[in-house]
C-alpha cells in the first residue's frame, strides 16, 4: 500500500508538468493576448487613448517574448513559490488565490459529503422498496436533477430566494463576518450560506449516484448468497446493510473519485453565477481576458486537487474492500 | 501639520475673508461660515483634524456646488457594484479632473484646477491650481506632485506603468512623428506645458472621463517611499506599480470626495469621505454628504441584476448594461426599495447600427460597390426600424438614422439643431420601392431565379458579409442581424452572418477585410473624440486603410480620397481655432459631407433609456443624465458628492 502511494505521487509530477504545458498552450490559443483584449474593453467605453497606452505595456508584461520563453519564466518562478503576476489585478497570483482556493476546496468537500450522505441512503431506500411510490418519486426527482444544468438551477434558486423570500444573494458570509477572524460563529455562518451552492453543485451528482447505488444494490440483492442469508433467518436489515450494502458500496467509492472533475467544474460555474469568493469567478475572468499566469496557476492547483482526490479514493477503496490487494 | 495657533489665526482670516464674492467661473455667493460632517467634527474636537476652514483651500478657490434639489444631510453609506478591479464605474462617480463637463453637458468648466490660459498662438498653456487645496491626508497638492508625476513616473524610462501622456505629443506636421511637449513649474500652484505647434485641445482632453487625469494624481509624499529614486531601501519598481493604484491601496491619498480605506482583491472596496475635500454646498457645508461608498465586485451581469432587484444596491448607473432588463427592474422597485432613474439615457446615436466599410480589402468590386451612395441608401431604406425597435428594445428606442448623440452641444445652436433633425431622418424611412431603385442604380439590377441580386462583374449573387461581434452587446447584435437578414432578403440582398469571436472580428475591422459590422456610437464632443466624423487616424471606423495612411504619415495604408481629405482638412481647421465653441460650424460641414456621400453609418435605433437605479431615499440626483459615452463623465458630472440620504 505504501509503495502504491509513493508510486502514485511520483506519477503526479510528470502529469502536472504535461498538464501545465497543455494549459499554457490552450490559454494562449485564441488570437491576441491580454493586451488586445484590454484595449477592446477600454475602447468600448470610450477610452481612445487605450490603444496607444497599452501597446507600450507589451514589453513590460513580457508578452512580446515567444510563448515557450514565457512558459519557462513562469515554471521557473512557480517552483520557487512565485506563481507570477496577474495582468488584470496587477498583483501576485499567490495573493489572489490564497484564501479562495481554501474556500473552493471546502465547498467541493462539503458537496462530496452532501452527495454521499443523501445519495447512498436514498439509493438503498429506493432499492429496498423497488417500484414503490417512494422509488418512483426519487427516480423522478433524480432525473430532473441530472438533466438540469447547475448554473440554471443556481439562477432559479437565487431568483426565488431574492424575489419570493427576500433573502440576500451571493457571498459566503454575512456582512458582519466577512472580515472577522475565524471563530465558531463565523464557521456556523459559513455553513448557513454554504447550503445553497452545495445543493446546486451537488444535485446532479447526487441524483446520478443515487441511481447507481440503487442499481448496484438491486443487482446484489438478487444474488444467491443474499437468498442464503435470508433463508438462514437473518433480520432483513442485517441482510441489507451488513451483506448487500457493504458490497454495493465498493463501486461507489471508485465512482466518487470520478465525480471530482464534475464537482470542481460545477463549483467553478456555480460560484461565478452566485458571486462566491472562490476560485470560480477569478478563473473564468482570467480565461476570458487571457490573464495567463493567473489562469495557468489556477489550472495547476485544480489538477493537483483532482489527482489527490483520486489517490484518496483509490486508497479508500483499498481499505474498504478486502478483495482488492494492490501488487507490491 | 499646522500648529494650533496657526489654526486660530487662519480661522479668523477665513471668517474675515468669508464675505468675498464667488470664485472663478461660478457666480455663487461665497458661504460665510463652513460646516462639516458630524464624523469629522468629532475628530476635530479630539484634536485629530484641523477645523474645516483650515482643511479647505483659500476661500476664493473653494468650489461651491449648488445642490440639485436641496441642501442635504450628512451621513449614510452608498452600496454599489463594480465589474472588475479597474472599477471604471466607481471612478466615473468620483469624477474630478482638472477641467470638467458641467452638469447639463453644455460647457467645459474648471474643476480640480482653478483655470487655464493659453498664450497667443496656442503653443503654451498655463494651468492654475487651487491654492490651499490638500490631499485627503492633509498634505498640500502643489506643483511638486505634478513634477513628480512628470519626471519620476511618466518620463522615467525604468518605470513602465505610467507612460508619457499621449495627449502631450503633437505632430509638427500632420503624419510626422509626434513630439512630446515640455512641462515647467512656474510657482507652487502654477505650471505650464509647451508644445511645438498649437494644441488648443489639451484642457478639453483632460476633462474626458477619468483616464487622462488619473496618472497625474500622484502624491509625491506618499509614493516616494516606494520609489527607488527617493528611497534607497527600495530595489525596484514592483511595489510602486501596485501602490500607485489609488483605488486598490488603502491609505493612498486622493483628491476626490472619498478615499480608499479597504480593498479585498476581487471582492470589495470601501471608500470613506475625504476630510480635505475642496467643495462646499451653497450653505457652506463641506461635501460630500455621504460618509462612505462600499462596492462589491460582481463580474456576472445576471448576479448584478439580482442584487439590484434584491435591494442590496443604493446606486447603479452602468451596472446593468442594457435597457432590455428594464421590465425586471421596474417590477421590483417596491420590494427592492429603489427607484428607476427615469430620464437617464444611454445617449447612443446608433444602437445597434452598422458601419459600411469604405476601404474593403480583397475585392475591388465590393469596394467600389460599398463606396456607392446608392448602395448605402438602398440598404438603409429597406430596414424596418420600427419592427426592430419593438423586437429588440420593446419599443424603447428612438427610430432614426445613425448620428452622434442627440444631446451633443454641437446641436445646441439652432442651426445645429436643424441639422440634427435632418441627419436623423436621412434615408431613415422604410420605403422598399425607393430602396429597390437605389439598389438597381448601384448596378445590382440583375437578379437570379431565386430573386437574389447579382454582382455586376461576374453575375454571381451578391453576398453581404455581416460581422456581428460584441460591440453594443452580443445578443442585441445577433438578434438584429437575424432580423436584418430577413428584411434585406425582401430587396434581394443575400446576407451571410459572421459570428466569429471578438479577436477575429477586430482583426477584420483593423485590416479592413470586413464588409459591414455592428458598432455602438455615442459621442458628445467631436474635438476630443473626433473619430466617428473626422477620420484623423486614431481609430478605424469606416476608412481603415485611408485612416491608417493619415496615422502613419503615409508609411502604410492608402492615400486618402476626396471625402477623407475634405474631412481631414475640416478637422485641422477646427483644432487651430482656440475656442472650442467656435468650431461647431466645421462639425456641421463635416456632417453634411457624411450625409451627401453616405450614409456610411446605417443606424437603426438611438437614445434608449438606461436601467439606472437609486435608493428611494438617495436625493439630489438630476432627472437627466447620459451614460453611453464615458467621456463627458456621467454620472460624475452631476456632482455625486452632493447626493445625500434623506433621513
Amino acid at each position: 500500500m505504501t509503495t502504491l502511494i509513493i508510486r502514485r505521487i511520483a506519477h503526479m509530477i510528470p502529469l502536472l508538468i504535461v498538464i501545465s504545458m497543455i494549459s499554457f498552450v490552450l490559454i494562449n490559443l485564441p488570437p491576441g493576448d491580454f493586451l488586445t483584449i484590454k484595449i477592446q474593453e477600454l475602447e468600448a467605453r470610450g477610452d481612445t487613448a487605450a490603444r496607444r497606452t497599452i501597446e507600450q505595456w507589451r514589453e513590460r508584461f513580457g508578452l512580446d517574448l515567444p510563448l515557450y520563453q514565457q512558459y519557462l519564466i513562469w515554471v521557473n518562478s512557480f517552483l520557487r513559490g512565485d506563481f507570477g503576476r496577474s495582468f488584470e489585478f496587477e498583483r501576485d497570483v499567490r495573493e489572489l488565490i490564497g484564501q479562495r482556493l481554501a474556500l473552493s476546496v471546502t465547498i467541493s468537500l462539503c458537496t462530496m459529503l452532501f452527495t454521499w450522505l443523501i445519495a447512498i441512503p436514498a439509493g438503498i431506500f429506493a432499492a429496498t422498496r423497488q417500484y414503490s411510490f417512494w422509488d418512483q418519486s426519487l427516480s423522478f426527482i433524480s432525473f430532473i436533477g441530472m438533466s438540469m444544468p447547475n448554473f440554471l438551477l443556481a439562477l432559479i434558486l437565487m431568483y426565488v430566494s431574492v424575489v419570493h423570500f427576500g433573502w440576500g444573494v451571493g457571498g459566503l458570509f454575512s456582512p458582519q463576518y466577512v472580515d472577522a477572524p475565524w471563530s465558531l460563529a463565523k464557521f456556523v455562518d459559513l455553513l448557513r450560506h454554504l447550503w445553497v451552492p452545495v445543493v446546486v453543485i451537488g444535485i446532479a451528482g447526487t441524483a446520478g449516484l443515487m441511481r447507481i447505488m440503487r442499481g448496484n444494490l438491486l443487482d446484489i440483492l438478487g444474488q444467491q448468497y443474499i437468498e442464503t442469508a435470508r433463508s438462514k433467518g437473518l433480520k432483513e436489515s442485517l441482510v441489507v446493510y451488513k451483506h448487500a450494502v457493504r458490497v454495493a458500496i465498493n463501486p461507489i467509492i471508485t465512482i466518487a473519485g470520478m465525480m471530482f472533475p464534475a464537482i470542481i467544474a460545477g463549483e467553478v460555474i456555480t460560484s461565478v453565477v452566485m458571486n462566491l469568493p472562490t476560485i470560480g469567478p477569478l478563473f473564468l475572468r482570467a480565461l476570458l481576458v487571457q490573464d495567463m499566469y493567473l489562469a495557468g496557476s489556477i489550472l495547476i492547483f485544480l489538477t493537483l486537487f483532482l489527482l489527490i482526490g483520486n489517490l484518496l479514493a483509490d486508497i479508500a477503496l483499498g481499505l474498504v474492500d478486502p478483495r482488492i490487494r494492490y501488487e507490491d | 501639520m499646522l500648529r494650533h495657533t496657526e489654526f486660530l489665526t487662519r480661522r479668523l482670516m477665513a471668517l474675515l475673508l468669508g464675505g468675498l464674492i464667488a470664485l472663478v467661473g461660478l457666480v455663487q455667493a461665497q458661504p460665510a461660515v463652513f460646516s462639516e460632517a458630524p464624523m469629522l467634527a468629532e475628530r476635530v474636537a479630539a484634536g485629530a483634524l484641523p477645523p474645516v476652514a483650515e482643511r479647505l483651500p483659500i476661500p476664493e478657490d473653494v468650489v461651491v456646488i449648488e445642490p440639485v434639489e436641496e441642501v442635504g444631510q450628512y451621513g449614510g453609506t452608498i452600496r454599489t457594484l463594480h465589474t472588475g478591479p479597474g472599477m471604471g464605474e466607481l471612478k466615473m462617480i468620483m469624477y474630478d479632473p482638472p477641467v470638467r463637463w458641467n452638469r447639463d453637458y453644455t460647457a467645459y468648466i474648471p474643476g480640480l484646477f482653478r483655470g487655464w490660459e493659453f498664450n497667443e498662438d496656442g503653443t503654451s498653456v498655463t494651468f492654475f491650481m487651487r491654492r490651499g487645496l490638500k490631499w485627503s491626508d492633509g498634505y498640500p497638492f502643489t506643483t511638486e506632485d505634478i513634477l513628480f508625476w512628470w519626471e519620476d513616473l511618466a518620463l522615467n524610462p525604468d518605470f513602465g506603468a505610467v507612460m508619457p501622456p499621449w495627449w502631450a505629443f503633437v505632430a509638427p506636421t500632420p503624419g510626422a512623428t509626434p513630439v512630446l511637449g515640455t512641462l515647467e513649474v512656474v510657482d507652487r500652484y502654477t505650471f505650464r506645458m509647451n508644445f511645438a505647434v498649437p494644441h488648443w485641445n489639451v484642457p478639453y482632453i483632460l476633462a474626458s472621463g477619468f483616464w487622462n487625469f488619473e496618472p497625474m494624481m500622484a502624491p509625491k509624499h506618499f509614493l516616494s517611499q516606494f520609489h527607488p529614486r527617493y528611497n534607497p531601501a527600495v530595489a525596484d519598481y514592483r511595489e510602486l506599480e501596485i501602490k500607485r493604484l489609488w483605488n486598490q491601496t488603502p491609505g493612498h491619498p486622493t483628491l476626490f470626495a472619498w478615499h480608499t480605506v479597504e480593498y479585498v482583491p476581487g471582492e470589495r472596496v470601501v471608500f470613506e469621505r475625504n476630510p480635505f475635500y475642496w467643495k462646499v454646498d451653497t450653505a457652506g457645508n463641506q461635501l460630500p454628504y455621504v460618509d462612505r461608498l462600499v462596492s462589491t465586485e460582481v463580474p456576472e451581469a445576471e448576479t448584478r441584476l439580482l442584487k439590484i432587484i434584491g435591494g442590496e444596491v443604493d446606486l447603479a448607473f452602468r451596472e446593468v448594461p442594457s435597457p432590455r432588463d428594464l421590465p425586471v427592474i421596474l417590477d421590483n422597485q417596491e420590494r427592492g426599495g429603489y427607484r428607476w432613474l427615469e430620464g437617464w439615457i444611454n445617449g447612443a446615436g446608433g444602437w445597434p447600427m452598422l458601419v459600411v466599410n469604405q476601404d474593403f480589402v480583397g475585392d475591388d468590386y465590393i469596394r467600389t460597390l460599398q463606396r456607392d451612395k446608392n448602395f448605402m441608401r438602398g440598404l438603409s431604406l429597406s430596414i424596418d426600424r420600427e419592427m426592430i425597435n419593438e423586437a429588440i428594445w420593446f419599443g424603447l428606442g428612438t427610430v432614426q438614422q445613425a448620428t452622434i448623440t442627440e444631446q451633443s452641444w454641437h446641436f445646441e445652436p439652432p442651426e445645429g439643431r436643424a441639422l440634427f433633425e435632418e441627419w436623423a431622418a436621412w434615408y431613415a424611412d422604410l420605403d422598399l420601392d425607393r430602396a429597390n431603385q437605389y439598389l438597381d442604380a448601384a448596378g445590382l439590377d440583375q437578379r437570379d431565379a431565386a430573386g437574389w441580386r447579382l454582382r455586376a462583374d461576374n453575375g454571381q449573387p451578391l453576398e453581404l458579409l455581416l460581422d456581428i461581434g460584441e460591440w453594443g452587446g452580443a445578443e442585441v447584435n445577433a438578434e438584429t442581424a437575424a432580423l436584418l437578414q430577413a428584411q434585406w432578403r425582401a430587396v434581394g440582398i443575400r446576407v451571410v452572418l459572421n459570428n466569429a469571436p471578438t479577436p477575429e472580428i477586430d482583426r477584420r475591422w483593423n485590416e479592413g477585410t470586413y464588409m459591414v459590422r455592428f458598432v455602438h456610437m455615442a459621442e458628445m464632443d467631436l474635438w476630443t473624440f473626433p473619430d466617428w466624423i473626422f477620420p484623423i487616424g486614431n481609430e478605424v471606423r469606416a476608412w481603415p486603410r485611408q485612416a491608417l495612411w493619415l496615422r502613419t504619415g503615409g508609411a502604410q495604408g492608402e492615400e486618402p480620397g476626396e471625402i477623407v481629405r475634405r474631412l481631414f482638412e475640416l478637422y485641422m481647421q477646427g483644432i487651430a481655432i482656440p475656442n472650442i465653441e467656435d468650431r461647431h460650424h466645421l462639425v456641421w460641414e463635416a456632417i453634411r459631407i457624411h450625409m451627401a456621400e453616405g450614409p456610411f453609418y446605417i443606424g437603426i435605433t438611438a437614445g434608449l433609456p438606461m436601467p439606472a437605479t437609486a435608493n428611494v431615499n438617495l436625493r439630489n440626483i438630476p432627472d437627466f443624465g447620459i451614460l453611453g459615452p464615458w467621456a463627458p463623465g456621467g454620472p460624475g458630472n452631476t456632482n455625486p458628492e452632493q447626493y445625500f440620504f434623506r433621513q
